[in-house]
């Protein structure tokens, strides 16, 4: 089994079918992950409506603040939203590799009761 | 079958190490998510009872709303119970899946022209029903589109949309949302 480092490396093994679960447990990471992800989505929405320019006046003071407190919001890839974004990308990756486990698993099933019938 | 359990180990442990992992995004126990606004899971659930209020007696007052009731959110194949999320003065309700959302907002104390539009890429007017007022992409970026809509002098609703990079789609949800919203609008 090859070392996991994060939900990347879980894609990789399962792609290569080293990473293998059952329907169980599958199901229940499953929702579990599409919680997350649903309650990630609430975080970007507020995000959203928060991270609107402020009108905090003309003067350039209040215009560099105002244009600062959206460049941390959603302004660069060190963003929230960029990296609340990433976080999404990669609990995205882990929901294939939890359906390709329960596949693999599968497989690995029917193997197994074929070389039994086949004994 | 030594392999059976093998996996049946390791999905507990995966199980385990997600909850461990939400619990810790979370910042303790409860299952909801912080706030910058003191307003916790307790009181984002989705309301009993309806607030209400006199009606409106002129275009200078509107009748509070409860926005989760203004979307049934099945209608737009958004099947998970509302969020109830309020903002400041502004009372919101937030219908969320893996990927994409709606927010319904009421906000009794700000007039339509004063609404921030700063960074949005574009603004247009736009009439729904009865309602006029504007439809802006982009306000907080890509995959964000918005249909604000005047309902009195000094207040106004909005129906927002956010798909994650993917404006145009976000565009069309929220089109299906304020459709759906309007008629309920006062």
């Amino acid at each position: 089994m090859p070392q996991l480092s994060g939900f990347s490396g879980l894609a990789l093994a399962a792609e290569a079918g080293h990473f293998a679960v059952d329907p169980v447990s599958g199901a229940a990471l499953g929702a579990s992950i599409a919680d997350m992800r649903t309650e990630l989505q609430i975080v970007l929405t507020r995000l959203a409506q928060l991270n609107q320019r402020v009108p905090l006046g003309e003067l350039p003071e209040a215009q560099h603040v105002a244009s600062r407190n959206v460049l941390v919001a959603s302004g660069d890839n060190q963003s929230a939203a960029a990296v609340l974004a990433q976080f999404d990308a990669s609990l995205e990756a882990a929901e294939r590799a939890v359906r390709r486990g329960m596949s693999n698993y599968a497989e690995v099933e029917a193997d197994a009761r074929q070389r039994v019938s086949e004994a | 079958m030594r392999a059976t359990a093998t996996m049946r180990t390791l999905g507990a442990v995966l199980t385990a190490v997600g909850a461990l992992m939400w619990a810790t995004a979370c910042g303790g126990t409860e299952s909801g998510v912080p706030t910058a606004t003191g307003t916790d899971r307790a009181t984002t659930e989705r309301p009993t009872s309806t607030t209400t209020e006199a009606s409106p007696t002129g275009t200078s007052e509107a009748v509070a709303l409860d926005p989760c009731t203004l979307l049934d959110g099945t209608a737009i194949n958004l099947t998970r119970p509302p969020v109830r999320d309020d903002l400041g003065t502004a009372l919101s309700c937030v219908w969320a899946e893996p990927g994409r959302s709606v927010r319904v907002v009421f906000d009794p104390k700000t007039a339509i022209g004063d609404t921030s539009t700063g960074g949005a890429s574009k603004v247009e007017p736009v009439t729904i029903g009865s309602h006029t007022g504007q439809r802006v992409e982009e306000s907080s970026g890509p995959g964000n589109c918005e249909f604000d809509l005047a309902l009195t002098d000094s207040s106004h609703a909005t129906v927002a949309a956010l798909i994650p990079g993917r404006t145009a789609e976000a565009c069309a949800l929220a089109q299906q949302a304020v459709t759906a919203v309007e008629p309920k609008l006062p």
